[in-house]
């Protein structure tokens, strides 16, 4: 149709070249915003009863690779979970103290066999009666900071669940509301770039949450699942998850012990959400982490508490002077915490002579400790009978000669029944002492490599994608030069129509 | 005689040719209107007398010609329920009855035309600049069946998009062949219920032996007791008894409370039902775990930890009006912002016999007539109707450069047939001078 069609054909030329370079800037001016993925501007061209129309411009797309995306998402959830472990057990790590600098638990039992070495040869000493008291309430000391530092360790992760939570309902919402946004969008045949990176940011802070896949509906809607189970819809009140904040003691578990459950929408998803993403850390530390730690500091105090008593002298008590009885179900239940609270029995502390003397009388017994009587007062006072019985027996590794200690329970530990103790087979307290703290710096170190390794992966991976999907200058800058000459080339068409124009209205006079 | 009939001869060519300078000028003018067809003039002779040896001055008249079937230039708007059609044919269009401008009173006459410049007005219709009201054919919302018998004016209603309640839950998952102990095993899912309530369904997984696995479909809000009840899903031939390949759905049994399963047949989709009510009566849900015999939805491979791969299902929460759009096919869809699209009518397109035929009405409409044939409804594309371009218009069919050319020609013609009227009043004055 002559003239007018190359008119409006050149018109829409110019206005796709607008297009293009509007998506041009907005990739330069975002070329370091964060999540934001690159722009390419689409367009078809115009066809109508077979003769060619010109171009129409489409709506941006966004230049992305979806499957390197979902490995960074599921990698972000991997590492993030690793890192509230890690940080956990670093806790630890900082009150366990340094082998060697005489301020950890194993050499502190150290300290304590030492002091009733010295005694052996100075039983009457007053001073040395009082180093010894000191010494095994050092001892009992650091149970205790590491007692507590585990239920306060525990405490912050519950806090951090209960953060999580929160913080999971609001991202759900926000991106529920950027859902509706981009198919609003969509359905209306507007570009929903910007808004789809803007979801992506939200994105992220879920899969840092916890362990999800995401998928994408071709309207824009978005739908979520968890490897575990969980289905997410982006609707409002689809998906909202509740717990409530507790306080948390050695004896709080989950289920059923005192640990409220996360639910969505009413129904129990702990188990769901236990596993990668911070979460899901979180549950791990609260739930198997730290009470295993928790199980072998009692075990520890307990074993130490009850060899000792088996000896004749009750040094180490609950505040109220006795010993928990073992024999509960699940095993440690009638001690749990005990490590928190274990202290120098008070008879001791009031009379530090008891040290050399004996606390208590012991039947005997073919299979444990053999009889023993306590150095009654006034008795002599260079009584070593239960020092030695300490130093060889309660320290050593049988009860009586030819009689091996019973060894600590490793199964079924825990308020649930359910953990196992780093302890493997009998032995002393000074190597069941170290199994825990080998335990513990094993597990730790473990841990750390691990997530260097997977924070090695998340950093390739999300290079990758940056390298794919992040804006490069290079590329827009040739771009915007290939746009100029088109622009130049569209306008040179409107100029010729224009000079056209001009001639055909001279030849009519 | 032949002077006078030459003169008026010359006059009758000074009338065609301003009847075709007046389509021209009405061309120009018209040149930016949206969906203008451009009228043409041919000249047609009218005769006397002609014999073998004799033959009188006849006379000229203009005739319309109509290019209603020429295609205008297609352009993109900004309008995005602005269409335009390329190929043959008309939008149907209605207008009010006359005198009632502002009301919804259409006129029985029905009107074509090419200008796609539709906006919604106030009362939801699609109205183009020249006050047509876009018919459509009307979509059976329970259906979804066009109604291709019925014209009417599309009116688009803001309403709300109705709930629907959940009736399948598609499920893909992989059971791990030998679990973790103590690990439960559990999908939740999100369902609808008839009032568009969100509503957790709970599906717990127990292993009974290899290969055979029982399911508890819990919902804590069901009316009648949380426990919708318990079926038995075998995997592999040895368990089910049925020839399907290891790891594969061979049967479900033993339903309990609510859940049934339809018996094994190789190849058929392998889904548990069940019943649950969440306060407004029994809403019967089908749990589709993928086809029997067949390794999608649900399997059974090795591995200690259950693996979701997809979870869907297909109820929806009630929605608001959120825009409107027209799909290439001339689907009226209105979205709503829960995800939902409703087609509430289709737009076709109006193709006649003979297209110049029809009877020109103003802006840029037409009317059927016994010459054009009568209006043949189609939808877009097919039969030999031309198809939609969405959020483009179609440009007048008129070329400037054409017509400018015809217009030198006019302008010629008049002035030869003016210089036929001056030489004949010049012999006449020749032949009125012969007597004094």
């Amino acid at each position: 149709m002559g003239i007018n069609t190359a008119l409006s054909t050149a018109i829409g030329g110019l206005a796709n070249v607008n297009a293009g370079l509007s998506v041009v800037s907005q990739n330069i001016a975002n070329a370091s915003t964060p999540g934001y993925v690159v722009e390419a501007s689409t367009q078809q061209s115009l066809t109508a009863d077979g003769i060619g129309m010109g171009v129409a411009s489409g709506p941006a797309v966004r230049v992305l690779n979806a499957q390197q995306q979902t490995d960074v998402f599921n990698q972000n959830a991997v590492v993030s979970g690793l890192k509230t472990r890690q940080a956990a057990l670093a806790n630890i790590d900082s009150v366990l103290g340094t082998p060697g600098q005489g301020n950890d638990l194993a050499s502190l039992l150290g300290q304590v066999q030492s002091s009733f070495s010295a005694l052996l040869s100075a039983p009457d000493s007053a001073a040395q009666q009082n180093a010894t008291v000191n010494a095994a309430q050092n001892f009992a000391g650091q149970l205790n900071t590491l007692g507590n530092a585990v239920t306060s360790t525990r405490q912050q992760a519950q806090d951090a669940i209960v953060a999580g939570v929160t913080t999971l309902n609001t991202t759900i919402a926000t991106i529920a509301t950027q859902t509706k946004q981009i198919m609003a969008a969509k359905a209306s045949g507007q570009s929903s770039a910007d808004l789809e990176s803007q979801r992506d940011v939200s994105l992220t802070q879920l899969s840092n949450l916890i362990d999800v896949r995401f998928l994408k509906q071709d309207n824009g809607d978005l739908k979520a699942i968890t490897p575990s189970g969980l289905s997410i819809n982006f609707q409002p009140g689809a998906a909202n998850f509740a717990t409530q904040t507790t306080a948390i003691g050695p004896a709080s578990s989950y289920p059923g012990g005192g640990i409220p459950a996360i639910t969505m929408n009413g129904v129990d998803v702990t188990g769901q959400l236990a596993g990668a993403g911070a979460l899901g850390g979180n549950i791990d530390v609260r739930d198997n982490i730290m009470p295993g730690l928790q199980a072998g500091l009692d075990e520890v105090a307990q074993t130490t508490s009850t060899r000792f008593q088996a000896q004749g002298l009750t040094l180490f008590t609950q505040p109220n002077g006795t010993v928990p009885s073992g024999g509960g179900v699940p095993t440690q239940s009638t001690y749990l915490g005990y490590a928190s609270t274990i202290t120098v029995n008070p008879a001791v502390l009031q009379n530090p002579s008891l040290v050399r003397d004996g606390t208590n009388a012991v039947a005997g017994s073919p299979t444990g400790a053999s009889a023993f009587t306590p150095n009654p007062v006034g008795g002599p006072t260079g009584f070593t009978t239960l020092i030695s019985r300490v130093l060889t027996n309660a320290m050593g590794v049988q009860a009586q000669p030819g009689i091996a200690q019973p060894a600590p329970n490793n199964n079924g530990l825990g308020p649930q029944g359910n953990l196992v103790g780093p302890f493997s087979g009998g032995g002393s307290l000074a190597t069941m002492t170290a199994a825990v703290m080998s335990g513990e710096a094993q597990q730790s170190s473990a841990m750390s490599a691990k997530l260097d390794t997977e924070q090695a992966v998340q950093t390739t991976l999300t290079t990758n994608l940056s390298q794919s999907s992040s804006v490069s200058v290079d590329n827009e800058l040739s771009l915007m030069v290939q746009l100029q000459n088109a622009y130049g080339a569209n306008a040179r068409v409107l100029s010729a129509i224009q000079s056209m124009w001009t001639q055909l209205l001279q030849t009519v006079q | 005689m032949s002077l006078f009939g030459a003169m008026s001869t010359a006059i009758s060519g000074l009338s065609a040719q301003s009847d075709a300078f007046g389509n021209i000028s009405d061309n120009i003018a018209n040149s930016q209107t949206v969906g203008f067809k451009g009228t043409g003039t041919s000249f047609e002779d009218l005769l006397t007398s002609s014999t073998a040896t004799d033959n009188q001055p006849g006379s000229v008249r203009a005739i319309a010609d109509y290019q209603n079937n020429v295609q205008g230039a297609i352009a993109q708007s900004s309008n995005p329920l602005a269409m335009a059609i390329s190929g043959q044919g008309f939008f149907p269009v209605s207008q009010v009855a006359n005198g009632q401008i502002g009301t919804t009173n259409f006129s029985p006459q029905q009107y074509y035309t090419r200008a796609g410049d539709f906006k919604m007005n106030n009362s939801g219709y699609l109205v183009n600049s020249d006050g047509g009201y876009l018919n459509g054919w009307p979509i059976d919302q329970s259906t979804g069946a066009v109604d291709s018998t019925k014209l009417q004016p599309i009116q688009v209603t803001q309403s709300v998009y109705n709930p629907v309640a959940t009736t399948k839950v598609n499920l893909a998952a992989n059971l791990p062949a030998t679990p973790a102990a103590n690990t439960p095993i559990s999908s939740q899912v999100s369902v609808y219920d008839t009032l568009g309530t969100s509503h957790v369904l709970t599906l717990n997984w127990t292993q009974n032996a290899a290969d055979s696995w029982t399911v508890a479909v819990n919902s804590p809000d069901d009316v009648n007791g949380a426990a919708l009840g318990t079926a038995t899903v075998n995997f592999g031939p040895t368990a089910s008894g049925n020839p399907v390949p290891d790891g594969t759905v061979g049967s479900i049994t033993n339903g309990t409370g609510t859940l049934s399963s339809a018996a094994f047949t190789a190849g058929a989709p392998a889904a548990l039902n069940f019943t649950s009510d969440f306060g407004s009566g029994p809403q019967t849900i089908a749990l589709d775990v993928g086809t029997y015999g067949q390794a999608s939805g649900l399997t059974q491979y090795a591995g200690t930890a259950y693996q979701l791969e997809g979870i869907t299902q297909n109820g929806a929460p009630q929605g608001s009006f959120s825009s409107v759009s027209i799909s290439s096919a001339g689907d009226i869809q209105v979205n709503y912002d829960n995800g939902q699209v409703r087609n509430v009518a289709q737009v076709p397109v109006t193709v006649f016999a003979d297209p110049n035929a029809l009877q020109r009405q103003n802006g840029s409409a037409f009317t059927a007539t016994i010459a054009s044939g009568d209006p043949l409804n189609q939808p877009a594309g097919s039969s030999g109707a031309g198809s939609l371009v969405t959020g483009s218009l179609e440009s007048s069919n008129v070329d400037i450069a054409t017509q400018f050319s015809n217009l030198i020609v006019a302008q010629q013609a008049y002035s030869a047939n003016a210089k036929i009227v001056t030489t004949a009043d010049q012999l006449l004055q020749t032949t009125l001078t012969m007597k004094q």
